[in-house]
């Protein structure tokens, strides 16, 4: 460790006499570290704080700031029915997709964890999408379930069953945007599980099968409590993938049917980069931050890891 | 009888995946009216092409701008990837080796960053990137995303595995922070370093909404985000073509994961101090 300790000193070591205690060893960390530190500056926290700076501001059309608001975009946004609707819908995707992709994901780790050969390719199937891109994926999807020329509909209609109009229906267009997510998503979900079972020592489930307990006995009362880091992980990326279909709803629904998709993230996007209304937009982002930062802090909450196996 | 149901359920999961992107393969491969007139009735010809074709790869390679804009999505992703593990691995040095105050904050802040979607701050980074006269420019496109909490995670994780011992070697040698990080940290984290570029290179296939808004040229445009373009979900969009678009597109992609998968493998150097 001393020698460690020595090339903080190195160099830097008469200057760093004089500098006061917080920034001791920043001589040539720093230097390491501010390449990083730079671009997270200018381009993660400024954009929160000029964000902050704006949505207290009234705008011309042209993007100029012409007058102080106050806390009034706030008061005006949380207001706006629309945009209330547009955060209950946001929330609605992450409750959709999450729980739906935890499953699929967590069934597909304790299904496919075998090391064969039938695994191995089932389980560089799920991961596919992963390589299409999010772009491509939903240019595939538009097609699958294109109303005319898609395969979904030859299939339904092949077995009797009325065509369904995807974009142009309420609740199929909900469905075919999160199922998006989660078939582009679910690979990962497992791969994470994966990871949890392979890191869970075999020695407490055997014990538990020498007392006569059963398969479903061990899964639930050793696997299960023993995922729960695994849980949380999951869970938060599912979170925060759930707050990405922005993508898809601009290529696909553009909001609608009838506000069907008319996510919060897709308002804002249309308040900044259609009426260029930019305190609005601010505000918006802002709020939908603090809401997806309140369900993570939540979710991690819940989440707690009580067991482990160190 | 459980066997059956395990198998059942693997082949479930092979053809859910599997089938969409067979499907979009096949459908480059056709003519988009034959797509079209066979979609009416179930049959074989409404998943395979009757006649397979290179017709629709002949009309994207006409499209005027197509080959610049995927060597847009090319050079942008090898210099994200370049970029990106370097500035990691700095970073990751620094956090992981060299001892300071609120080096912990530090990181802290650093993943904290990750809990900020790109949907959700969008207009914000626009306008900052304004303010820095990079918008329709190829560093606006890039350098907000050089920084990567993932990969510094990544290689913090990986250097930390190094033994120290190797450090403490390098020092007594005489070698500085830099010697230490060039001759006994990188040659043992290879392994991470080449996962943490292919990572950031594959990544920008995912691009979409940040092209879209900050870069308005048609030829500094990415090949996705042009593509996308091509498609009208609730008019009779021109499908082989989107998807012949589509597979020139992830070509370069798949090749260089294919090229260097084989050296994700660890480095067994890491074990070699214990």
């Amino acid at each position: 460790m001393s020698a460690i300790e020595h090339i903080g000193g190195r160099g830097a070591a008469a200057p760093a006499r004089r500098l006061p205690a917080a920034l001791r060893g920043w001589g040539p960390a720093a230097l390491f570290l501010a390449p990083a530190l730079i671009l997270l500056g200018l381009f993660k926290l400024w954009p929160i704080a000029a964000a902050v700076d704006a949505s207290t501001g009234v705008f011309s059309p042209g993007g100029v700031r012409v007058g102080d608001a106050g806390l009034a975009n706030y008061a005006d946004v949380l207001a706006d029915e629309r945009f209330r609707q547009g955060l209950w819908l946001s929330l609605f995707a992450a409750l959709a997709k999450v729980p739906v992709q935890v499953a699929l994901g967590l069934g597909a780790a304790l299904v496919l964890q075998a090391n064969s050969r039938a695994s191995a390719l089932a389980r560089a199937a799920m991961v596919s999408p992963m390589f299409l891109g999010l772009p491509v994926t939903t240019f595939l999807f538009a097609y699958l379930f294109d109303l005319n020329v898609g395969v979904v509909n030859a299939v339904l209609a092949g077995m009797g069953l009325p065509r369904v109009a995807w974009l142009t229906d309420g609740t199929a267009a909900q469905l075919l945007v999160v199922g998006l997510s989660v078939w582009r998503d679910v690979g990962l979900t497992m791969l994470v599980f994966l990871a949890g079972l392979a890191a869970i020592p075999p020695q407490t489930a055997q014990a538990a099968r020498l007392d006569g307990a059963g398969e479903w006995c061990v899964l639930r009362t050793i696997t299960l409590p023993l995922l729960a880091r695994s849980f949380q992980f999951a869970v938060v990326l599912g979170t925060l993938a759930s707050f990405q279909m922005l993508a898809p709803v601009l290529m696909l629904t553009r909001g609608g049917p009838t506000g069907a998709t008319d996510l919060a993230s897709f308002q804002i996007y249309e308040a900044a980069f259609v009426y260029f209304d930019l305190g609005r937009a601010s505000a918006m982002s802002l709020v939908l931050l603090l809401g997806l930062m309140a369900v993570i802090a939540l979710e991690i909450r819940w989440l707690t890891v009580r067991w482990t196996y160190e | 009888m459980s066997r059956a149901l395990l198998l059942l359920a693997r082949a479930a999961a092979a053809a859910a995946f599997l089938a969409p992107i067979a499907l979009l393969l096949s459908a480059s491969f056709r003519e988009n009216g034959e797509m079209y007139r066979h979609a009416a009735e179930l049959g074989w010809r409404t998943f395979l092409p009757a006649a397979p074709t290179l017709d629709a790869y002949a009309r994207v390679l006409e499209l005027p701008l197509f080959a610049r804009q995927l060597l847009n999505t090319v050079a942008l992703g090898g210099f994200m990837a370049t970029a990106t593990t370097l500035t990691s691995l700095f970073a990751a040095y620094a956090l992981a080796r060299l001892p300071m105050r609120g080096r912990g904050g530090v990181f802290g802040l650093m993943l904290f960053t990750l809990f900020v979607p790109v949907d959700v701050v969008l207009p914000p980074l626009f306008f900052v990137v304004q303010d820095l006269g990079l918008i329709d420019d190829f560093s606006g496109l890039a350098l907000p995303f050089v920084f990567s909490p993932i990969g510094v995670y990544l290689l913090r994780q990986a250097i930390q595995e190094v033994p120290r011992e190797l450090d403490q070697a390098c020092m007594l040698d005489g070698g500085g922070a830099w010697e230490v990080l060039r001759t006994a940290i990188v040659p043992n984290v290879r392994g991470a370093l080449i996962a943490c570029w292919l990572m950031h290179f594959v990544f920008v296939w995912e691009w979409y909404l940040w092209p879209l808004t900050a870069m308005r040229r048609d030829d500094g445009q990415l090949a996705q985000v042009a593509i996308a373009g091509l498609i009208d979900p609730l008019r009779s969009t021109d499908y082989a073509l989107v998807f012949a678009a589509a597979v020139l597109a992830i070509l370069p992609a798949f090749a260089t994961f294919a090229l260097l998968q084989r050296f994700l493998t660890a480095s067994h150097a890491t074990t070699g101090g214990k």
